[in-house]
């Protein structure tokens, strides 16, 4: 996916990433695995999905809405800054499926696997999206 | 996720120290397995793959930059990481 559509999505955007509920810690960060992109050899977009916060809006939903159609008792929700992901290295593109609304990908630049230790830096600098079951 | 890829991944966690806690254990959409542990002012992390290249360590310090090795070749240094940070409990 070009660049330039990375552009569209603003720096000042919500990007949520739904995780399971088991793989956030006691001191609230997620298990670094939850920032993996999906397998590349299982037929999927080989990249993280996420949902702009921007899309969810202007639809009239929330992030609740959002992590009840995922199933509020197995999966929560995290947050990051557009612009927290991209200094990280990461682009961002809007990608809309059927699923909920607001759906995108995030992938490192030049579209490489993101390592461990990167994983472990989204973890840290995800934060919890408040008021969710 | 290939057995291969899990035999990598039970002979590190072999190699760890006996008094070693019990990691918060994580597979993630790109079929990596993951344990993690969170120890003090420690983190450690490994992680193995299909693709030995993304087997690695991570290993941290007051939750500053993770800093991050390839596992193969590197089990000996997993060990005496976990055996320092055992020993600062």
């Amino acid at each position: 996916m070009p660049n330039d559509v990375a552009a569209e999505v603003p720096d000042d955007c919500t990007v949520f990433r739904v995780v399971k509920k088991a793989d956030i810690k006691p001191d609230g960060t997620p298990e670094s695995g939850c920032f993996a992109d999906k397998a590349a050899d299982d037929g999927s977009s080989n990249y993280m999905s996420v949902y702009f916060s921007d899309e969810i809006e202007d639809a009239k939903l929330s992030v609740r809405d959002l992590q009840e159609k995922w199933g509020s008792d197995i999966y929560t929700v995290v947050a990051f800054h557009v612009a927290v992901l991209r200094a990280e290295g990461e682009r961002l593109w809007r990608d809309p499926n059927d699923d909920f609304v607001g759906h995108g990908a995030c992938k490192r630049l030049g579209d490489s696997t993101r390592t461990r230790s990167q994983k472990r830096r989204l973890a840290k600098l995800s934060k919890p999206v408040p008021g969710l079951d | 996720m290939r057995l291969d890829a899990l035999v990598r991944f039970a002979r590190a966690c072999a190699e760890l120290p006996f008094r070693t806690p019990k990691p918060r254990f994580n597979v993630g959409d790109d079929a990596t397995i993951g344990a993690e542990w969170d120890i003090g002012r420690y983190h450690v992390e490994i992680q193995v793959g299909n693709d030995i290249s993304v087997d690695s360590i991570v290993f941290e310090v007051d939750k500053g930059d993770p800093d991050e090795i390839p596992l193969a070749g590197n089990v000996p240094f997993l060990t005496e990481i976990m055996s320092i940070v055992l020993k600062s409990r």
